[in-house]
């Protein structure tokens, strides 16, 4: 397994700058998950780790080996893409076997390794069959299978869960989970999912606009971040913003007043929907604008002020539409941002 | 009900003239290969002799030497055509300078009706007038007379018939290249394979349709070459490049030999076929074959 280092890592096309010079170090065995919205950089991010994008600044290492120029199969890393990429006109053991077929393995030990990566995914009984004949979450595991089967320093998993259907991603995430658990591998993945990124993830990597917004734990991602885009990206439902100016150490805004808060001007005021208890001498107040039942609880949309904000509350609380409601949010649950560049304000 | 009635209905136009200019002419040809009928014999009405016509093929020399010279034109024009088709169409997909002025120019020759071609290339290789015998003679010493060495006769034709289809080739190779999905290919690169392994383990895999009807396509025209050659060598010198097309040519019109013309062309038709399906077979059943 391998620590791999970026320092200053980035890349334009001419002018036009996709990943602005980032800097990140994944220890060996971590599982970091590389975070963000479409068009983030998260996927060329990877790209260049696995050497099929060109790195324009900066330098890669794994371990001490600059990695920057070298051939992706000079790199010793593995990746599952998003389509699984494999090869449709080999079998299961051959796709399984076609990196080590490269590396002039001998047959019998290739067949060998071939059904040890199969059995650390359960593929063992269709290896003689073709990827056509198999489901998503199959095709998926011999992925797995192909990239386990190179004993890799690095494994890069690009999405590779967005084209199973919901419940098989939820299976197939614990089963990564537990492979890179048990194996020690160093793992970088691509989402867009933050579930999966939180789930998943010894550290996230949030990016946006080609450029890092926080890397922490998923518990320091969610609980402490450092801009507003942090915040409302992380999260669902999403965290709830109120805009408001603060003079003298008090916040003040729609639906809210003379809260305590640090910092002055234009702020903007965030809280999330759990940390939120109905009380009638709240300080927070709205009017119920939505009920949205889930089953295990109830979500109260209100309007503050023409802002929307998300409670959650008992699963049998029904409010009516249109009445006032007020509520508090606990004790340095309310994070503030400065409204104008994002960042926290603390 | 109603909507399979008018789908019959609009088709049918289609089907009627289908009917008229492949159906009735096959079976025509059909029941005309089991007569001996030649308009300028003593006898010139068709007078049914069973299987005759069939029997005789198969101890006729020049037909079998037809056929012979038919399948060596074929190999040679369709290997030949395949790789260079694929390596342009290769190179063309690159970023090479002057490739959009070269595509055009390899293209044109796609435009031109075989029978020009085989007329300009008359002109190329007529001994005193053409360049080609011009400069073969002057370079390198060598005599290039088309009506007396039958290899070169054979060469010249081969090479005609690649300049003027290669560039059918690299198109069609050039679109099935151009669609290739990229992940498989990167992932082999990451699994750590070569670019000729690439190509060879996983490019040529995912081409197997394209090159498929591209292989069709040549091959059957190949085999029904006749306007081209007629026009360059008139099957000559002597019979050396009388391809089948040429041969049934000469014996249903020149010596108006229908029964047996007819007779010819089936079993030409019947070789094309089993060609077509052999490579089918090849091509498509192996791999599952092997699972």
């Amino acid at each position: 397994m391998s620590r791999v280092t970026l320092a200053g890592v980035g890349k334009s096309y001419g002018a036009l700058t996709v990943l602005k010079p980032l800097d990140l170090d994944i220890a060996d065995g971590e599982f970091v998950v590389l975070l963000g919205p479409s068009g983030c950089g998260k996927s060329t991010t990877m790209r260049m780790i696995a050497g099929l994008e060109e790195i324009t600044t900066g330098t890669l290492r794994f371990d001490d080996r600059d990695v920057t120029v070298l051939h992706p199969r000079d790199r010793n890393v593995a990746m599952v893409f998003q389509s699984y990429a494999l090869y449709p006109h080999m079998t299961v053991a051959e796709n399984i076997g076609y990196p080590l077929k490269i590396a002039k393995v001998a047959k019998e030990e290739r067949a060998k390794q071939v059904d040890a990566a199969a059995k650390k995914v359960d593929l063992t009984p269709y290896l003689a069959r073709y990827p056509r004949d198999l489901s998503g979450g199959q095709r998926q595991r011999v992925a797995l299978a192909r990239a386990l089967v190179r004993s890799p320093g690095v494994f890069l998993l690009d999405e590779p869960l967005s084209n199973l259907d919901a419940k098989l991603r939820v299976a197939m995430r614990a089963e990564i989970k537990h492979l890179q658990r048990t194996l020690g591998v160093t793992m970088i993945y691509v989402t867009h999912d933050q579930i999966e990124a939180m789930t998943l993830a010894d550290r996230v990597v949030l990016l946006n606009d080609g450029q890092i917004q926080q890397v922490g734990t998923p518990d320091e991602i969610y609980d402490d971040p450092q801009n507003i885009f942090v915040a409302g990206f992380i999260g669902s439902p999403p965290m709830n913003f109120v805009q408001g100016q603060a003079s003298g150490g008090r916040f003040d805004g729609p639906g809210v007043s003379s809260l305590a808060c640090p910092g002055s001007g234009a702020l903007t005021l965030g809280f999330r929907a759990e940390d939120t208890r109905i009380s009638d001498q709240g300080q927070f107040s709205g009017r119920v604008f939505e009920v949205e039942p889930t089953g295990e609880s109830t979500y109260v949309v209100l309007d503050m002020g023409g802002q929307r904000a998300n409670l959650r509350c008992d699963k049998k609380f029904r409010p009516a539409l249109g009445s006032e409601l007020r509520f508090d949010v606990g004790a340095g649950q309310c994070l503030f941002f400065d409204t104008t560049t994002g960042n926290r304000v603390r | 009900m109603r909507n399979s009635t008018t789908g019959w209905l609009l088709i049918a136009p289609t089907l009627f003239i289908l009917f008229i200019t492949g159906f009735v002419p096959f079976i025509y040809v059909l029941v005309v290969s089991f007569f001996d009928w030649n308009t300028f014999a003593q006898n010139p009405e068709p007078t049914f002799t069973g299987a005759d016509n069939f029997r005789e093929l198969v101890f006729d020399k020049a037909f079998l030497k037809s056929i012979w010279l038919t399948l060596k034109f074929t190999a040679f024009v369709l290997i030949s055509q395949l790789v260079i088709g694929l390596f342009l169409a290769r190179m063309l997909l690159r970023n090479v300078p002057l490739k959009g002025l070269f595509r055009t120019i390899h293209t044109l020759p796609l435009m031109i009706a075989p029978i020009a071609v085989g007329a300009t290339w008359r002109l190329l290789t007529v001994p005193g007038l053409g360049p080609i015998p011009h400069y073969l003679k002057s370079w390198f010493g060598i005599d290039y007379i088309l009506s007396r060495f039958p290899d070169q006769a054979f060469a010249t034709v081969v090479i005609m018939d690649i300049w003027h289809w290669t560039p059918l080739v690299t198109l069609t190779l050039m679109a099935g290249l151009s669609n290739l999905p990229e992940e498989p290919l990167e992932q082999a690169r990451i699994d750590g394979a070569s670019e000729w392994r690439i190509f060879w383990d996983i490019t040529l895999a995912f081409l197997k349709p394209v090159l498929l009807t591209t292989i069709f396509i040549r091959l059957m025209d190949a085999l029904r070459t006749v306007d081209e050659v007629w026009m360059l060598t008139g099957g000559g010198p002597g019979a050396e490049t009388r391809f089948i097309g040429l041969h049934i040519w000469r014996v249903v019109f020149p010596k108006t030999d229908y029964g047996y013309g007819s007779a010819m062309s089936l079993i030409t038709l019947y070789l094309t076929i089993v060609m077509c399906w052999l490579l089918y077979v090849a091509m498509t059943g192996m791999k599952e074959n092997k699972a």
